[in-house]
């Protein structure tokens, strides 16, 4: 058994039967057969991978000893243990904005240029080759790379499917790419995406090639011809070289790269102007929240409702990772490009509607798993949130304290009563009476059940009411 | 040659027929030297519109003859 424990597999890791990641104990393993070896070690005489790796471009690994790795699967099968650095909180494309998934696409692309340049390529090309650093793209798939022997790129229909069409659509229908992503693991096909697209459309960038072209081919090659791989063959032969590669490559990098999302201005990006807090409401909030996160040391911290991310910015402070949740896109992807434009690796944003969180989908229905999995945070903050939860989305509110309790955590949570102008806005859309229990004594009660408050302040207009509060048993 | 590279290939993916023409046309002028090698026979097999079963048999038996387009 050795140092590491039980290892499990990664549930998303079992398609590529040459490389298979582990999870042994808090490391993040990868299993090389020698194939894969042969790759790896290809992989690491380059010079692109390097400079890559301390850019932080692709996550940090390294090959494990033969004396470490004892008890780590059976040698003659996987010769080579890699070790790759762990990213902090997983997340998905379908939890991405605009903006973060385009960087990724342009990176995986760039990357695929680098390899290309040095006799390598990557074996595929979907979205869930990268995971975000913070507000940095990471590329995670080492597996990928393997020895160009000349044909087409093998991963460009998965990269349509999970990066381009995904874009595309957005850039240029204002449609979020986001639903679709979440209910088809393999991302979008190529004649559902060609049935979006109106003869007005097919004048945009990238849909008359990527979209119509692609899809009438497909279509004529789906129940004759002689299948992909005599097909890689005769392009192979017919000089398909790493030059055409690149250039094609090149092409789709150009693409991604002026893609644009414009969406009308949502009314939560202009919440700080509009918003009823005073200015020493302001102060006194953050004081709050300061002191109280400031009285332990958190791992994972979770923003819930982060609107522009000031919260999540003090906080950052007092945690190693912070993950910022908000339902609205563009408020993410604002405060996506804010902390990318910073260099911020310690700030992940998520698009996440906290009524319906991403389920777990793919094979087994775990190849990618849950939200609420993944979420295991040490402190959570829930600020102008639970009115959003119990009036806007009619959860009742011994739920609301039932599920905040569920995150386990220390919770910094505030309460905005029913005659509070934020509280007031909700309620106006509701039927008179429907929430008599909506009461600051109520909730105080139902959060008592379950937390010991430890400090609580209600703020200068008396509607509002914050809590430091631990999570009992 | 071909038979080798299969076995050495690592890949798994079905890259798709499709896919991989439409990179062709992705790649630019590169892509149309490309192309104009191939034949135009092997490309536009998948536009022709079918013929009978024997036409079809025989350009699955011999793969390497250019088959003048006679529509």
């Amino acid at each position: 058994m050795g140092a590491f424990g039980t290892s499990t597999t990664d549930p998303g890791s079992f398609r590529d039967p040459n490389s298979t990641v582990l999870h042994a104990g808090a490391q993040v393993l990868r299993l090389l057969s020698s194939a894969a070896a042969e790759d790896w070690q290809r992989l690491t005489e380059t010079t692109f991978f390097g400079e890559r790796v301390s850019k932080g471009d692709v996550v940090a690994t390294e090959q494990m000893q033969p004396a470490d790795r004892q008890g780590i699967a059976d040698e003659a099968a996987w010769p080579v243990v890699l070790r790759h650095e762990r990213i902090p909180f997983v997340s998905y494309p379908y939890e991405w904005s605009f903006s973060q998934l385009r960087d990724a696409a342009t990176l995986h692309i760039d990357l695929l240029l680098d390899a290309l340049g040095e006799h390598l390529t990557m074996k595929d090309g979907y979205a869930y080759n990268l995971q975000f650093r913070g507000a940095a793209p990471v590329f995670i798939d080492i597996g990928s790379f393997e020895h160009y022997r000349g044909g087409p790129w093998a991963g460009y229909r998965q990269f349509c499917q999970t990066f381009l069409f995904p874009l595309l659509l957005q850039a240029h229908k204002n449609f979020s790419f986001r639903p679709l992503l979440r209910s088809q693991v393999n991302g979008i096909e190529p004649a559902q995406m060609r049935r979006l697209m109106s003869s007005l459309d097919l004048a945009r960038s990238g849909v008359l090639k990527h979209v119509a072209l692609h899809n009438a081919v497909d279509a004529r090659n789906a129940t004759r011809g002689e299948g992909s791989r005599a097909t890689a063959d005769h392009l192979r032969e017919s000089g398909f070289s790493g030059a055409v590669a690149a250039a094609a490559a090149k092409n789709i990098g150009s693409l991604v790269r002026k893609l644009r999302w414009k969406p009308a201005d949502s009314h939560w990006t202009t919440y700080q102007l509009s918003s009823t807090y005073t200015d020493a409401e302001r102060e006194q909030k953050k004081a709050f929240v300061r002191e109280a996160l400031s009285r332990r040391h958190a791992g994972l911290l979770l923003d819930l409702g982060c609107n522009d991310g000031t919260f999540s910015l003090l906080a950052q402070d007092h945690a190693d990772y912070v993950v910022a949740l908000d339902n609205d896109e563009q408020t993410i992807d604002l405060l996506y490009r804010r902390l990318r434009a910073d260099g911020n690796t310690k700030i992940l944003p998520l698009v996440m509607d906290l009524t319906d969180p991403s389920p777990a989908i793919g094979w087994r229905s775990q190849e990618r798993p849950s939200f609420l999995e993944r979420a295991k945070p040490d402190a959570v903050l829930a600020l102008a949130l639970v009115h959003h939860l119990a009036i806007g989305a009619n959860i009742p509110l011994p739920e609301v304290v039932s599920w905040l309790h569920s995150l386990g955590g220390h919770l910094v949570v505030e309460f905005v009563g029913p005659d509070d102008p934020m509280a007031l806005r909700l309620l106006a859309n509701k039927p008179a009476g429907l929430f008599p229990d909506y009461r600051p004594e109520v909730f105080e009660k139902l959060l008592a059940e379950r937390f010991e408050i430890e400090r609580q302040v209600t703020l200068e207009s008396g509607t509002r009411t914050l809590y430091s509060a631990v999570p009992r048993g | 040659m071909p038979i080798l590279l299969d076995v050495a290939t690592p890949y798994y993916l079905d890259a798709g027929t499709g896919s991989m023409l439409v990179q062709l046309a992705v790649a630019g002028v590169a892509g149309a030297a490309v192309f104009a090698k191939m034949g135009w026979a092997k490309i536009t097999a998948p536009f022709r519109r079918k013929r009978s079963n024997d036409v079809v048999e025989t350009e699955r038996d011999q793969p390497q003859q250019h088959q003048p387009a006679d529509d």
